[in-house]
């Protein structure tokens, strides 16, 4: 499960961390903490967003 | 083959985000103080009240995500076969529409936080109307199988199949 999911999950999460860094950059917001939140929000979506992706696979 | 009914974590997920988005309709108000700094131009702030209201939003989120994906993957069950045309189009209709709200109004939440935008954010807020509406919607449905046609379509959420 674990071995499956993981090559789906931390390029998704690195993905959805720079979407939300880059996204929030483009609003014209450079406060660290916004940043940082974004990108950990984006890791967090990664999370409901690996099953979707598995399945599609499929 | 569409399956005979729903599994286990179907039903647990269908029942954990009840209580989730509940509590960001009724608590609405804790996310105030941070947005108000955000309008006013100032840092995001990342109070109590505001991580409660995005912890919880983003959690429905994420298992509005996950349930679509057993979804699309393991199926539901058929409705349940006798009910005229126009009531399996609104079944799938309300059931489609929910999945919608589920994912898009936190989606929407989200990019109004980070982007710090006024017009996302009354966006986000038709969000409460919406999913009072559908969900007020789908309960009648559910009392209305219950009480009306008696076909135990309410078992099918406590029971896995
Ligand atoms: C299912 C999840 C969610 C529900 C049901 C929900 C619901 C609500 C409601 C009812 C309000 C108050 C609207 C008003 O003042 O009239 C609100 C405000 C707000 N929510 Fe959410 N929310 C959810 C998720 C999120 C998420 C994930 C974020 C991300 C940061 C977010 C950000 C905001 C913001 C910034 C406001 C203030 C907007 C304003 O008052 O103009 N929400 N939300
Ligand atoms: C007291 C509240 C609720 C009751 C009594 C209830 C009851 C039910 C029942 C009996 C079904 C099964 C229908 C079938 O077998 O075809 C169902 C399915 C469904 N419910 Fe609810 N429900 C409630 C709250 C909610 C909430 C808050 C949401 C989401 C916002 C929701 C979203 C769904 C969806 C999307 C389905 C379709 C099946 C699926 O994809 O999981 N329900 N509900």
């Amino acid at each position: 499960m674990l071995r499956h999911s993981l090559p789906v999950f931390l390029p998704l999460a690195l993905i959805l961390s720079v979407a939300g860094v880059a996204y929030t950059v483009t609003m014209g917001h450079l406060d660290p903490q916004r940043l940082v939140a974004a990108a950990l929000t984006g890791a967090v979506l990664a999370l409901g967003v690996t099953p979707l992706m598995l399945r599609a696979r499929e | 083959m569409a399956p005979k009914g729903y599994s286990r974590l179907q039903i647990a997920l269908h029942w954990v985000v009840l209580p989730l988005i509940a509590v960001n309709l009724v608590f609405e108000d804790w996310i105030e103080t941070a947005w108000e700094q955000v309008e006013h131009g100032g840092p995001a702030l990342y109070d109590a009240g505001a991580l409660a209201h995005i912890g919880v939003g983003v959690a429905v989120l994420v298992l509005a995500l996950w349930r679509l994906g057993l979804r699309l993957g393991r199926g539901v069950p058929d409705l349940p076969a006798g009910n005229p045309p126009l009531m399996r189009v609104a079944a799938h209709l309300g059931h489609w529409a929910l999945y919608a709200a589920m994912i898009g109004v936190p989606v929407v939440g989200l990019m109004a936080w980070f982007g710090g935008s006024e017009d996302l954010a009354e966006l986000h807020e038709l969000g409460k109307p919406v999913f009072i509406l559908l969900v007020a919607g789908h309960v009648a449905a559910a009392v209305w199988h219950q009480v009306v046609l008696k076909d135990g379509l309410m078992a099918r959420m406590k029971r896995a199949g």
